[in-house]
């Protein structure tokens, strides 16, 4: 018979002492609430992607994934999520920087104001952009007048998109930048370096971990995002629906493996994502090279 | 305090250009076209939109679920950031990492997992049936789904604050006498409140506005369980733009409110807080 | 000269970092420069690299004008404090930044960053990251890399400051090797005396933003011409006496001095200076070969390697103001710091309690600044009142006076000054005149920036008192006393109302320091709330004796009073019973934004006191510590303790629950 290792209370992190943590069984009785909420809310449905996903073989699965309005989908939200992510990067470059580095009055309000799509809801979002350039919009009769097409078309989507995720990059380069001061920057500039040089030499490979996360996030966002995409696609069967949207279209038509063998793709987005954080914050915990 | 001065380092006028552009063309302006469009609407119309019954039930509906689950993000927030600090256990970091999972997994996906694990024929859904709980359908549903969406905002306030407390403070507590209980009740407790605070707040503004997550365990029986975001979509597509508008623009408000009190009250909370 | 700076300012808001700088370093020479923090000294650093941009003023390398120039094409080496070393970039490549950026070849590039890791003493690190450095390291590869463009001027903000004091001396002496070796004009900045006595040729003293005095270090520290400097550089005994033709008298010795004191006309009073290691410690008085201050009790002997401290208690001595080291509150005796060597400690060994004889065996007399006064009139009778009573104070208390006029009319005024001027007479030690057509608060703001005041007179105002005098009191460093009109005679009982705490036992002593040149007697008196405990009332009569004996020291007559009950009214009833003449009461602290809100007592007595001189004494809690740095280093700022007027709560009391 297989031996069980030999239970052990769990021990205090970091060596502490014994006056300065909780006796063991309040110790294990704290891990065993905290593991179960996990398991309830977030291992479980983990779980049961994959488990729905497979439960009727992968030919099944593979099925689901290779046909012609999945793959669409796929294609429709790569090439939204490639546009997204490189302006909103920029964006984010640009507001730590000017945040970071600089002194300038109503500082404050702009990094409230950064945040502001957090607080918005995505289908409030959404229905923005409708309101722009939907057919009753405001600037609606206009491009139908010229013939361009926003809503429920790939513009709208990525408008959308690139709403919600906006303050990704921002939001992660700020408090780096602001961690890191201006010393670095300075010295490069008694050094005889330019603009660019010190920007590009110093600048930049300094918070390139955290630059990096950011785009990982904000990739993963663009990938995801649903209640925004929602409002503004129209639902167009193999051309406005994105890989969310195709999910929901097959839940709501009770093909749950195929929504499920789908869903599983965007969770293994997802998952990558966080293996790729726990590595940067490794690297960047290995040495202080990145932060 | 070193002054940061501009003129040595490049690139302000460039960077705050491009930040006030961006953030005016995608964010700014059509903030503005909501305004707009509820200022050129027929006012009684608005009005009586907003204070419909199934509106309001849709607001009342939101605003409690919401605060419900940050609630319970805040309880189960401070318990998992204790544990992954304070104790170590195996998989620890796996677990750690998992926390952050709510930001990263699609809204649609979490959405149709939870319904599934918390239908009354689910993993889950089965054993509480049993025990005459039901919750997918249900405005429990709704809470279990906002409960997972913000999930990580309260561990991930509160785990530096706990991080970075030191010990010596704790140690001081235990030469004086007091016991582990009355520690963390009159020490600990205070030190993390604002982190928690914090936290609370951005579950909460995360949770009024969640979507895609809610919508599949919901039901959305209006009167019942149908949350203001899915009153919106609704009026959208039945081309009631001056309803969507006027729904949004009264939940925006509100939520901005609530927000701004939490704020106040945390940022209060914050200021008594920290014993120097 | 390699680096000539002209008249260099520079100001935050109100707020001047940097006061008219102005400072030549000759080419080759190790400058530095010494202040404590937040003095200036790092500012005017960043402004030679260009980091930070002047308001006005000039700056020369090697007699080009630089004043406009990008960093970049300054040419210079700059060392941070915390290396600033480029984290992803390994010493090779830090070291070689700077040749990067110049395009410099390659094959001239590793040549150069060879000869500089050999130069530091890196030889094998260079293909490290900073983080595998130790700190000493990583200041190396810093220097080194400030080197490499071989820069007209190398400039160093407090180098050291982040090292252990090990690694420190370490680094000094291989600093001045490589100075000297490479012979670049250098300025060094620390808050360190002793790193700058062992690096410098000449060094320069910063305290607010002024640059006191240059010089070499043994000339600074035998021969400071000011309080601060003599203070700042070393430890010092520093007390106020006369300065008679044959010498320097302090109480009943007259001690010979070196210096350029010149008896100028009668006595004229005068800092006397002795340093530790200049007092004479002996057990009988005939064993003293040099001039004997008298017979003193041993407070402490403390054995600290090589050298043995002594702390002497020495009686009061007769028109004798110790100024450091500074007497404990309410003590009556002047304290005489000395060092032995452990030689000596051990032939005649003291402790605590024991007698002895003290003597010194040099001395330099700094000329005593004395109080300086500001009058702020309008050209209004009010105006003339407050000028008149800066008048009489200002000829008892032998003080620099100042008269500034507001008016647009500016002829007009400075007209009405040259009359107030000759009123004055020759009193005071002197009387300058300045008048602007500016608004208050501007004017003051910039009055009291370029030069120190220690009291700003300004007539009552008749309305919105309380409003006027937070404006007055808003800029620098100053005192502020209120003039009634008509003008009275000079005050001859004054009232001192404080609190029983620290901040109020400065009052107390600025208070009697004005006093004792008025030959006026006070009473202090002190509040307690009418349900305070009798402990309370026990520390207010502890902090009362106190009072009292300080300035029986001062030679003030002096009374104390101790109330319960309101503590307006109390001042009040205090005032009509007492036959008072003047009024002296407590600022409290200023605000996070360095306001000082007077609203509260102080409001409510200037809301009705028409016709007494009311004296706000700005707090200084800094002033009081026994080992307080210099002399005007106001720790003020970095006290959390807060400061309620006049005995409204116990300091206990107020002290915030954990």
């Amino acid at each position: 018979m297989r031996r069980f290792p030999r239970w052990r209370w769990p021990r205090a992190a970091g060596g502490r002492p014994r006056s300065l943590t909780e006796p063991p069984l309040v110790r294990t009785l704290l891990i065993g609430a905290a593991l179960v909420f996990l398991l309830l809310f977030l291992v479980l449905p983990l779980l049961l992607v994959f488990g729905k996903a497979l439960s009727e073989g992968w030919r099944a699965y593979l099925a689901a994934v290779g046909e012609p309005v999945a793959l669409a989908a796929i294609r429709l939200t790569l090439l939204t999520t490639a546009i997204v992510v490189p302006f909103n990067l920029l964006f984010g470059l640009a507001a730590a920087w000017s945040i970071a580095k600089f002194e300038f009055r109503g500082k404050n309000l702009l990094v409230t104001m950064i945040d502001l799509p957090f607080s918005v809801s995505p289908v409030i979002a959404g229905m923005l952009f409708v309101l722009l350039f939907g057919a009753q919009g405001l600037w609606g009769p206009w491009l139908q007048a010229h013939g361009i097409k926003i809503i429920f078309a790939l513009p709208g989507i990525v408008l959308a998109t690139a709403f919600v995720t906006a303050p990704l990059v921002a939001r992660e380069l700020i408090p780096l930048m602001r961690s890191q001061g201006v010393e670095e920057e300075e010295a490069a500039v008694t050094l005889g370096a330019g603009g660019w040089q010190t920007f590009f030499r110093v600048s930049l490979p300094k918070i390139r971990w955290g630059l990096f996360y950011g785009v990982i996030l904000c990739t993963a966002r663009s990938v995801g995002e649903f209640g925004a995409v929602s409002v503004v696609s129209g639902h167009i069967r193999g051309l406005t629906t994105t890989v969310p949207l195709h999910v929901e279209m097959l839940y709501n038509e009770y093909q749950f493996t195929a929504a499920f063998a789908v869903a599983s793709l965007l969770t293994i987005v997802a998952l990558v994502t966080l293996v790729l954080k726990g590595l940067i914050e490794w690297r960047a915990g290995a040495g202080e090279a990145g932060r | 305090m070193r002054e940061r001065e501009r003129g040595v380092l490049p690139g302000f006028g460039l960077a705050l250009g491009f930040t006030l552009a961006y953030l005016g063309l995608l964010v700014f302006i059509p903030l503005g076209a909501l305004v707009l469009k509820a200022a050129t609407s027929d006012g009684g119309h608005l009005l009586s939109t907003v204070l419909a019954p199934r509106t309001l039930a849709a607001y009342r509906l939101s605003l409690g679920t919401a605060l419900v689950a940050a609630l319970i993000n805040v309880l189960f927030g401070l318990l998992l950031a204790w544990v992954l600090e304070r104790y170590d256990f195996p998989g620890k970091r796996l677990i750690d990492g998992l926390v952050d999972l709510p930001f990263a997994l699609p809204t649609a996906v979490a959405g149709i997992a939870l319904t599934t694990v918390y239908a009354s024929n689910g993993w889950v859904g089965q054993h509480l049936a049993r025990l005459g709980i039901q919750v997918s359908y249900t405005p429990l549903g709704i809470i279990a789904a906002l409960t997972f969406v913000g999930l990580p905002f309260v561990v991930r306030t509160v785990q530096p604050v706990l991080r970075e407390l030191p010990a010596a403070i704790e140690e001081a507590a235990a030469s004086m006498g007091a016991s582990r209980l009355q520690t963390f009740l009159r020490l600990i407790l205070p030190e993390l409140a604002p982190a928690a605070a914090t936290g609370f707040t951005l579950a909460l503004a995360r949770g009024l506005g969640e979507y895609g997550s809610v919508i599949f365990i919901a039901g959305n029986m209006p009167m019942k369980s149908e949350i203001t975001p899915l009153l919106i979509m609704i009026k959208l597509e039945e081309y009631d733009y001056a309803g969507a508008t006027a729904v949004a623009l009264a939940f925006l408000l509100v939520s901005f409110l609530i927000l701004l009190l939490v704020n106040m009250l945390s940022m209060r909370s914050g200021v008594r807080a920290p014993a120097a | 000269m390699a680096i000539v700076l002209d008249h260099l300012n520079k100001c935050f808001g109100s707020h001047c970092v940097v006061n008219n700088v102005s400072l030549e370093v000759r080419d080759g020479e190790l400058f530095v420069l010494l202040g404590p923090s937040g003095s200036g000294k790092s500012t005017v650093l960043r402004m030679i690299a260009g980091l930070l941009e002047i308001d006005a003023g000039r700056i020369l390398l090697h007699g080009s004008d630089v004043t406009g120039v990008s960093p970049q094409r300054r040419g210079v080496g700059f060392v941070f404090q915390h290396y600033a070393l480029f984290r992803h970039l390994t010493v090779a490549a830090n070291i070689e930044f700077a040749l990067r950026i110049r395009k410099t070849p390659a094959a001239e590039r590793r040549r150069r960053r060879d000869e500089l890791l050999e130069l530091v003493g890196l030889v094998g690190l260079e293909k490290r990251l900073p983080h595998q450095l130790s700190g000493g390291q990583q200041q190396r590869v810093a220097l080194a890399r400030a080197l490499a463009h071989q820069p007209s001027v190398l400039l160093l903000d407090e180098p050291f400051g982040a090292l252990d004091a090990k690694i420190r001396a370490e680094l000094r002496r291989f600093l001045r090797r490589i100075q000297s070796e490479l012979g670049v004009t250098t300025i060094f900045v620390t808050h360190d005396q002793e790193e700058g006595f062992e690096l410098a040729d000449r060094m320069g003293v910063m305290n607010y933003g002024r640059l006191l005095e240059v010089g070499p270090p043994m000339e600074l520290y035998l021969r400071p011409q000011t309080e601060f400097v003599a203070t700042f550089l070393g430890r010092a005994n520093l007390m106020v006496g006369e300065c008679t033709p044959s010498g320097v008298k302090l109480g009943p010795v007259v001690l010979p001095f070196d210096g350029q004191v010149t008896a100028g006309g009668g006595e004229r009073r005068v800092q006397v200076l002795f340093r530790p290691e200049d007092v004479a410690v002996k057990d009988s008085p005939d064993a003293l070969r040099w001039p004997l201050l008298g017979r003193a009790l041993v407070d402490e002997a403390g054995f600290s390697g090589s050298i043995q401290k002594i702390r002497l208690r020495l009686p009061p001595l007769q028109r004798v103001r110790p100024i450091s080291p500074a007497v404990p509150f309410g003590a009556d005796y002047i304290l005489v710091e000395a060092t032995r060597s452990q030689h000596q400690a051990r032939q005649f060994p003291l402790a605590a309690g024991d007698q002895a004889w003290v003597g010194v065996r040099r001395t330099h007399a700094l000329l005593h600044p004395g109080l300086s006064f500001l009058a702020v009139t309008d050209g209004s009778p009010e105006g003339a009142a407050a000028v008149e009573l800066a008048g009489s104070i200002g000829r008892l208390a032998h003080a620099r006076l100042t008269l500034l006029g507001l008016d647009p009319d500016e002829p007009r005024m400075h007209a009405h000054l040259e009359q107030l001027r000759e009123r004055i007479g020759g009193g005071p030690a002197a009387v300058d005149l300045r008048s602007s057509p500016d608004d208050l608060s501007e004017t003051l703001a910039r009055e009291t920036t370029r030069q120190p005041y220690d009291l700003v007179l300004h007539a009552l105002p008749a309305e919105g008192a309380t409003a006027a005098a937070e404006r007055l009191l808003e800029s620098q460093e100053h005192h502020l006393l209120l003039a009634p009109s008509p003008p009275r005679p000079v005050p001859q009982r004054v009232l001192i109302s404080v609190a029983a705490g620290e901040a109020g036992k400065y009052d107390v002593l600025f208070a009697g320091r004005l006093i004792r040149h008025l030959g006026a007697a006070a009473t202090v008196l002190s509040v307690a709330p009418e349900e305070s405990s009798e402990q309370w009332l026990e520390q207010g009569r502890r902090f009362l004796a106190g009072a009292a004996r300080t300035l029986s020291l001062l030679g003030v007559p002096e009374r104390t009073q101790l109330r319960r009950g309101r503590i307006g009214d109390e001042i009040r009833r205090e005032l009509s019973e007492g036959g008072y003449d003047m009024i002296v009461v407590g600022a409290p602290l200023p605000d996070r934004s360095r306001r000082i809100s007077l609203e509260g007592v102080v409001g409510g007595l200037l809301a009705d006191l028409r016709d007494l001189p009311v004296l706000i004494v700005r707090a200084d809690l800094g002033a009081l510590e026994p080992d307080r740095p210099p002399a005007g280093a106001r720790a003020g700022e970095n006290t959390g303790a807060s400061k309620t007027l006049a005995g409204s709560v116990p300091p206990d009391a107020r002290r915030r629950k954990p």
